[in-house]
């Protein structure tokens, strides 16, 4: 079964009713690995936004199916426990709020959904040291308020963190290199590669190819004006990386719903 | 006649308030300054009468319906049923209820209840304010008129109906030097009376005095079941140079309580306080703090949280005189209003011609989880002088939409999200305190109070 079935996708702004997603169809199998590129503006957020539950915008048209299931449909947090995890492209600082006992928090919530046992503190604590080796997360952060303080580089790999704690089905994740000098970027691909196992999707989203030379697709896609008008294997990142995106800008609109001639 | 039209005062209920006084004061031997003190008080409240919202200090909580209320005092003596249902009570506190260890005066409806203090460190008396009117008043004399006739009394009714009905409480006095590691713990009671009793009230009145150099901490925790009540609390402190006091109020009343209390701080020179209030609601609540800086280099800071749900209003109220050179003040109060909870905070910094170098620092911020509930916040500071470093801050909000769908989209529901949130915000002020056992009963509390359940946070 596909883990991810999009098809003809449109979505709106809620407050202004700007249209932001102009029909988008994708689908992720298991095991796959997804780069969505696309300039500024494009909808990529959007898209990893509407998939994610956030409020604030509106599903005027076409479909969502995540293991067959409407995900449309589901709330935010159901989502989750379900198994989709968006990595924050600016991740929300939460003070008073320990790293630690939110993550345990998240997992119990996740495997209770899931029919599995709760784990304990000592059990939990035993894999999130695990965990967070992936990472290379030092000890004290686990210990501070979530994502309070931390670098650009903490941030995100405290996302990457969070994301290897649930084991999610699907993971999405929203411009995870924005912001990162190249070393931080390094930890976190590593950690993202890490948990790449044949089974998990995932929808890397990015501006630049700098990210897939560490992330690998198996596919990639370009986003623009709200629409997929182009895939291909990883060398169409770069090919973009060379062209830039005005190339693509001018390419014609190929889906059916968008095909207005120029 | 618009005065008339806008009274400053309510004086519902005082004729009847002072009879009573009258009687109890006729039924108690006291030597002479005392009566005179308590017909000094009784005669100052039935002249200024309560406060009513006219008045500044009042302006966002209406005491009508305090004054239409009708409260008896207790009889002297604790009744079996008043005893056993205190004593559960006292047990339910758990890590600061009957294990705790650390010498304990309870009182149940203002009356002694227990007294767990076992043999003191030198140079500290803790002492029932009941025995030392009968056997050393000449203790507490001085003390005792000086603050009747402090500034603020003109303006404080609740301080001179205490004084009315002054008799019981509680008399620390800690020796030059000597510094106190454990807290000493004062816990008042409130048990409902028999359904053919009127409510009851208590008027208590607490004197402690630090000497040079001295270090306490003191817990004053006032716990109730959900009658109607009324209690009305003052502890003076009196700290000499370099004197310090940690204070940690805990007002756990029900929710048909009327509770006001005040705690009035003295510096001398180079002394430090640190208050912190916790304030869990009731029907009307007013938490007054009022710290005088008189000595140079004194220093305090002043912390609060405040929490009110629907039928509760909780006032907080705090008054920082900056007198001397050189003091410091940092204030942090955080509230928390659901339902149709009300709140205030009221905190107000004055800075003499004279404390120049003063430092000063107030924030408020409050956490609004319904449309309904409300808080009012009225920060200000009066300074009379330029070398100064002066600044507060008021913030009022609800949950922030974005941390709340973060939590969500890592599997917490909304209630769940907004639980861990709210507790978040307030635990903030749980954390400043030192106690383990104090800070594990305020966990507990906290989350108690929270619209949805929250997991123990066993690994925080």
């Amino acid at each position: 079964m596909n883990l991810l079935e999009i098809s003809n996708l449109h979505a709106s702004i809620e407050e202004d009713g700007t249209e932001i997603l102009k029909g988008i169809d994708l689908v992720i199998r298991p095991g796959e690995v997804h780069a969505l590129m696309g300039p500024n503006g494009s909808g990529k957020s959007t898209l990893a936004h509407v998939l994610s539950g956030r409020p604030g915008y509106v599903v005027t048209q076409g479909s969502a199916t995540f293991e067959g299931k409407n995900l449309l449909a589901m709330p935010a947090e159901i989502r989750a426990r379900e198994g989709i995890f968006l990595a924050f492209q600016y991740p929300v600082e939460i003070p008073g709020v320990s790293n630690t006992y939110f993550l345990r928090t998240a997992l119990n919530t996740v495997r209770k959904h899931r029919r599995q046992p709760e784990l304990d503190a000592i059990d939990f604590l035993a894999l999130l040291d695990e965990k967070a080796k992936l990472v290379k997360m030092e000890e004290a952060l686990l210990n501070r308020s979530v994502n309070e303080g931390f670098s650009g580089g903490e941030k995100k790999r405290n996302e990457v963190l969070q994301m290897a704690v649930l084991d999610p089905k699907l993971a999405i994740l929203d411009e995870t290199d924005s912001g990162l000098d190249i070393d931080a970027l390094r930890v976190a691909a590593s950690g993202v590669n890490a948990l790449r196992d044949g089974k998990r999707g995932m929808l890397v989203i990015t501006h630049y190819q700098r990210l897939l030379d560490y992330i690998v697709p198996d596919l990639v896609h370009v986003l623009s004006d709200g629409r997929i008008v182009k895939s291909g294997d990883k060398s169409l990142a770069k090919e973009l990386e060379a062209k830039g995106y005005s190339w693509i800008e001018r390419e014609p609109a190929p889906s059916a719903a968008g095909a207005a001639s120029r | 006649m618009t005065s008339a039209a806008r009274p400053k005062a309510l004086y519902e209920g005082v004729a009847a308030l002072s009879e009573k006084a009258a009687d109890f004061a006729a039924a108690r031997p006291a030597p002479p300054w005392l009566q005179k003190l308590r017909r000094t008080g009784l005669a100052a409240f039935e002249r200024q009468g309560f406060p009513s919202t006219n008045d500044e200090d009042w302006r966002f909580t209406n005491l009508a319906p305090l004054t239409r209320a009708v409260f008896a005092l207790p009889p002297d003596d604790v009744s079996l049923a008043e005893r056993t249902e205190a004593l559960e009570m006292e047990a339910r506190l758990g890590t600061i209820g009957f294990s705790a260890s650390e010498p304990r005066l309870a009182f149940v409806n203002g009356r002694r209840l227990r007294r767990n203090v076992g043999p003191l460190p030198p140079g500290i008396f803790f002492e029932w304010m009941g025995t030392v009117l009968r056997d050393s008043p000449e203790l507490v004399e001085k003390a005792l008129v000086a603050s009747a006739a402090a500034e603020d009394r003109a303006r404080s009714s609740f301080a001179a109906l205490g004084d009315a009905f002054l008799d019981e409480g509680v008399v620390l006095r800690v020796a030059a030097g000597v510094r106190l590691e454990e807290p000493l713990f004062i816990l008042h009671v409130s048990t409902p009376p028999a359904s053919s009793e009127a409510p009851r009230m208590v008027h208590t009145r607490n004197l402690f005095s630090l000497a040079e150099d001295s270090s306490a901490t003191v817990i004053e925790a006032y716990l109730g079941s959900s009658g109607p009540s009324f209690m009305n609390a003052r502890t003076d402190v009196s700290l000499a140079r370099s004197a310090r006091l940690h204070h940690i109020k805990l007002q756990l009343e029900g929710t048909e309580s009327f509770h006001v209390g005040t705690l009035a701080v003295a510096h001398a020179a180079g002394a430090t306080s640190a208050s912190h209030v916790f304030s869990f609601g009731g029907k009307l609540v007013r938490n007054e703090v009022a710290i005088g800086l008189a000595g140079e280099g004194a220093a305090t800071e002043l912390n609060g949280l405040f929490c009110a749900n629907s039928g509760q209003h909780v006032d907080c109220h705090t008054l920082i005189d900056h007198v001397a050179p050189r003091a410091t003040s940092t204030e942090l109060y955080k509230g928390v209003l659901d339902g149709t909870g009300r709140g205030v905070f009221d905190g107000r910094i004055a800075v003499r011609r004279g404390a120049v170098r003063t430092d000063a620092r107030q924030t408020n911020r409050n956490l609004i989880l319904s449309d309904n509930a409300l808080v009012d916040s009225k920060p200000q500071l009066e300074i009379e002088n330029n070398d100064v470093r002066c600044s507060h801050g008021s913030t009022t909000g609800r949950l922030d939409a974005d941390a709340v769908f973060y939590l969500r989209s890592r599997g917490l529901s909304p209630e769940a999200a907004r639980a861990l949130l709210t507790y978040a915000f307030g635990s903030e002020m749980i954390e400043k305190l030192a106690s383990a056992d104090v800070k594990a009963f305020l966990e507990g509390r906290l989350r108690a109070w929270l619209p949805a359940k929250l997991a123990t946070p066993e690994n925080r």
